[in-house]
């Protein structure tokens, strides 16, 4: 049965015998599940059995497949590498932890290497008027949410500076941690991560389309609809006031790598009024000596490298990609335009108008009024 | 425009009712046992304050997800646990949030998930298609009001098992492939396509019939072919099964198949030839040793299942009064000589 014809014949007779069964089709939790490996071996070897008979839910496994996927020049989707193991067996981090926390604290002990930006759009956060929170929690309890079995400490390396979406609202008490926010919109995208701009209102985002939900619901979102009523939040809930605590484990290691991310404390003339410049372009500002913070500026896929602070609502930044930034009311932020492009690694104010910067090559420039001229400093 | 809660009377569930709901619908995290687990889930999610999300909110979310998730199965603390562990807890909260309208959450979401949202809708359907796509999507996750008091968001049918970014991409998925296959079904045929397609229904069923004529025994043939790489298929390991349909069914490329399964694409083709001889090999021997044909008559077979047929192979059997249930009968006595 070696012929040509043979092997066509018999591939027409596989075609026709794996046909559709019609079995109900899972969810979209499960198609998400199974495509990102997280089903465990029982699980996906049921979802394959579905699979194999059901061409709806291959369409929409390869329709998945291609928006994770960059094209490549003709519309060949590049090839993905595969995962690794089928079970994401939580068990199987625990060596993976312990490397990760030595490679924490080997990285907190040395500086961190620069990387390459690309220029940045100037994003400043507006800072909602809040309290500081009740008692300080330790940083972060946030988890790096890369599937199980991954190593996490690449998505909270410091090192990992990429391209990074504006933030959204950290919590005052949590350190915020976009970068694996910013690895989820990555795999959004299929890892092609570009720098998103900032929020902006686009006409017709949101159109009545009525009876959208029911007609892309499946059998089993239909029973969900059917007994599970949404259930809603009252404004006038107060949030939990719980500390939250760092999780043991695969956290410890974490809970290292992001608070080793602080690269520089701005100090003012007041104590307790202080600035920080963490990992991933983020500028936070503490008014209670560093129980709480409050993202201040996002500078997106930039890494501010120095600040100075002449009084408690006045900041000078300045970093790579010739940015320099000011504010003069501790919240609202400007660019400066530079005196020369460049890569600028300090710089020293003494007031709102006066302020001298270094580039990386050590050359000093200096102004008097504001950042609207600069002149060089022999 | 960016949606925003228009009305915060439309969020009117109390806290009170929250708990009342998590107490007589805890039927899988009621256990004391699991209250740890759900405690560090709650942790590990760390929602922001400015989200409003309660520890109860959360804990409806995480035992809607268990719920859903054992639904009939059998379940204990144990695996409840270890399911709870696989979660992906920071997305299930923001959602959660969202779902609840709060406008920070929804800021967030926005921030984060809305642009790359509309970059896979673009991959997906094209950019002509990708607006409509993805508004309606936004729209539902938003929320339509059913009533006065409630709205039922799309976040409500997100449980964690995965990142928030896929689920999204493969709800994007499942509605741009239901339209496809909607649209197919829809569209009229035109007048020379309707007129070749019944010229071709003719042509099948008298061919059918003439073929029928010329050796009676052709069903019968088919039939037994048929049940025998049925059975050959249906005991192959499921992902070799699945190699197969991508491969011969949706025509899939090697790379594609592989990116799908996990594997290199010379793995991919390795594999599918190692499955197409083991099913040639069990069909073969089915024939020979459980029926007792001779290698000719598995050649006649052969070629009787593989003359052009435009139709499904068993429907054409079907057609000619041949029950696969009946042909998968053991029947040495009367088998074909």
């Amino acid at each position: 049965m070696a012929s040509q014809d043979q092997e066509k014949r018999a591939a027409n007779l596989l075609r026709q015998s794996l046909r559709d069964s019609g079995d109900d089709c899972p969810g979209p939790d499960i198609l998400a599940a199974y495509f990102e490996r997280s089903l465990d071996v029982e699980e996906s070897a049921q979802y394959e059995r579905h699979l194999v008979r059901c061409t709806r839910c291959r369409e929409q496994l390869i329709v998945l497949d291609r928006a994770a996927t960059p094209n490549v020049a003709g519309g060949a989707p590049l090839h993905r590498p595969s995962f690794g193991p089928w079970r994401w067996d939580w068990r199987w981090l625990a060596p993976v932890a312990a490397a990760l926390l030595v490679a924490a604290v080997w990285m907190a002990l040395r500086p961190t290497p620069k990387r390459a930006e690309k220029p940045p759009p100037l994003v400043a956060m507006s800072q909602p008027e809040q309290a500081p929170a009740a008692p300080m929690a330790p940083e972060s309890g946030r988890e790096n949410r890369s599937a199980p079995g991954r190593v996490p400490a690449a998505e909270s390396s410091p090192n990992l500076t990429s391209d990074l979406s504006p933030p959204g609202k950290p919590s005052p008490r949590a350190t915020p941690l976009p970068s694996h926010k910013q690895a989820e919109t990555d795999s959004l995208v299929g890892g092609n991560a570009s720098a998103s701009s900032a929020p902006t209102s686009e006409n017709g985002a949101v159109r009545a389309v009525g009876g959208r939900l029911e007609q892309g619901a499946t059998a089993s979102d239909a029973e969900i609809i059917s007994r599970e009523p949404a259930t809603m939040e009252t404004k006038s809930q107060t949030a939990s006031t719980a500390p939250r605590v760092s999780v043991p484990g695969a956290n410890v290691a974490l809970e290292a790598v992001h608070r080793r991310s602080t690269k520089e404390i701005i100090s003012t003339p007041d104590p307790k009024v202080l600035w920080r410049i963490a990992e991933g372009g983020f500028v936070e500002r503490t008014q209670d000596g560093g129980v709480s913070w409050q993202a201040q500026l996002s500078v997106a896929g930039a890494q501010p490298a120095a600040g100075s602070a002449p009084s408690e609502t006045v900041c000078w930044l300045a970093g790579r990609n010739s940015m320099i930034a000011l504010t003069t009311n501790a919240k609202d932020w400007k660019r400066i335009p530079p005196p020369v492009p460049a890569d600028f690694v300090a710089i020293k104010a003494l007031d709102v108008s006066t302020a001298t910067v270094t580039t990386a090559d050590g050359r000093k420039f200096t102004t008097s009024d504001g950042g609207i001229d600069w002149r060089p400093v022999p | 425009m960016a949606p925003r809660p228009a009305n915060s009377s439309i969020e009117v569930n109390s806290a009170e009712s929250e708990r009342a709901s998590l107490a007589s619908g805890a039927r899988f995290l009621g256990s004391s046992a699991l209250s740890d687990a759900i405690e560090r889930c709650w942790q590990k999610a760390a929602p922001p304050e400015e989200w409003n999300l309660s520890r109860e909110q959360f804990s409806i979310a995480l035992e809607r997800s268990t719920a859903h998730h054992f639904k009939d199965a059998p379940s204990n603390d144990k695996t409840i646990e270890a399911y709870l562990r696989t979660l992906h807890v920071s997305d299930l909260a923001l959602a959660r949030a969202c779902s609840a309208g709060n406008s920070a959450a929804w800021e967030f979401f926005m921030t984060q998930f809305r642009p790359a949202l509309y970059r896979a809708a673009r991959a997906v359907a094209g950019d002509a298609n990708a607006p409509e796509l993805a508004d309606s999507l936004y729209a539902d996750l938003y929320g339509l009001s059913e009533s006065q008091d409630r709205r039922k968001s799309l976040f409500d049918y997100f449980h964690g098992q995965s990142k928030l970014s896929t689920w999204l991409r493969a709800v994007l998925a499942q509605r741009h492939v239901d339209e496809i296959r909607r649209a197919r079904r829809m569209q009229p045929l035109e007048d020379d396509a309707r007129a070749e397609y019944q010229e071709i229904s003719t042509t099948t069923a008298a061919h059918a019939s003439a073929n029928t004529a010329i050796d009676p025994e052709r069903a019968r043939y088919l039939a037994i072919l048929q049940a025998a790489l049925t059975t050959t298929l249906d005991s192959l390991d499921p992902r070799d099964r699945l190699r197969l349909a991508y491969y011969y069914v949706d025509d899939r490329t090697l790379a594609e198949i592989g990116r799908l399964l996990g594997e290199h694409e010379a793995t991919v083709s390795r594999k599918l030839e190692r499955t197409r001889q083991a099913v040639r090999r069990r069909v073969d021997s089915a024939l020979r040793e459980e029926k007792k044909w001779t290698e000719a008559q598995v050649r006649l077979a052969l070629e009787y299942a593989c003359d052009e047929w435009p139709f499904d192979l068993t429907e054409s059997v079907r057609s000619t009064h041949c029950r696969l249930e009946a042909a998968a009968e053991p029947d040495a006595a009367s088998a074909p000589d």
